[in-house]
């Protein structure tokens, strides 16, 4: 899995938050996905990224709940305030494929897959389930209508 | 029939973009944070009450924390409830 960056201790004077704390409560909104408490789970993501604007995975995390929501404006935002702090974060790249590819955006698609495919290749990305959701990703993109 | 646990293969497969989310091995030793974590929620409320109307950035902050933490404590409340039933 993707490793933490670590934060700057200006980042806990200003926040306050520890990263235990941060990844408590991450891994809290992460059980409430899984067990379908979205808006539960949302609420928890959404004081995450205020309090703790650089750790990447509550960006995913928020993006997720909003492709779950339909709204793939907010799920893009936050995919790139996520590339913002880990520009080759092969998770969020997907998830911006994904949204390109509901928006019809098949352009911005095919220019996150091949980067993607370049981490792939590259072997930055060694996580079958990312290598998996990539050949989905490319599938859906290759059979577009 | 024993009880049917899903695997990484089968979490994968019902949710891709669920499956990839980065883990850290689970919300453990969740009691150790109470204090600190009810200490920030005392904090954030004393804040919002002493905002004037002009911080509305500020106030929209601090409400997602406030929020945030008052979902953490209640689940932390009902789980620590719960093991003292047990």
């Amino acid at each position: 899995m993707e490793r933490v960056p670590a934060r700057t201790s200006n980042d806990l004077i200003k926040k306050g938050y520890s990263d235990e704390e941060v990844i408590f409560i991450y891994e809290l909104a992460l059980q409430g996905l899984e067990n379908g408490q979205i808006r539960w789970a949302a609420t928890l993501l959404h004081g995450l990224v205020e309090v703790a604007p650089d750790f990447c995975p509550a960006w995913i995390a928020r993006s997720y709940t909003f492709m779950y929501e339909k709204d793939y404006d907010q799920a893009v935002f936050c995919s790139r305030q996520a590339l913002r702090i880990q520009p080759a974060n092969p998770a969020a790249l997907l998830y911006l494929v994904s949204c390109m590819l509901t928006l019809d955006d098949y352009n911005s698609a095919g220019t996150y897959l091949g980067e993607v495919s370049e981490l792939i290749e590259a072997g930055r990305v060694t996580d079958t389930r990312l290598v998996r959701l990539f050949r989905m990703l490319l599938a859906r993109f290759q059979n577009r209508g | 029939m024993g009880k049917y646990w899903p695997t990484k293969h089968d979490a994968f497969s019902s949710s891709p973009f669920l499956a990839v989310l980065p883990s850290f091995g689970g919300a453990q030793a969740g009691k150790t944070y109470v204090s600190s974590l009810y200490a920030r929620f005392e904090k954030v409320s004393a804040q919002m009450a002493s905002l004037d109307r002009e911080s509305e950035q500020d106030l929209r902050r601090l409400n997602a924390e406030k929020m945030m933490l008052e979902n953490v404590l209640d689940w932390l409340k009902v789980r620590t409830d719960s093991q003292a039933e047990e």
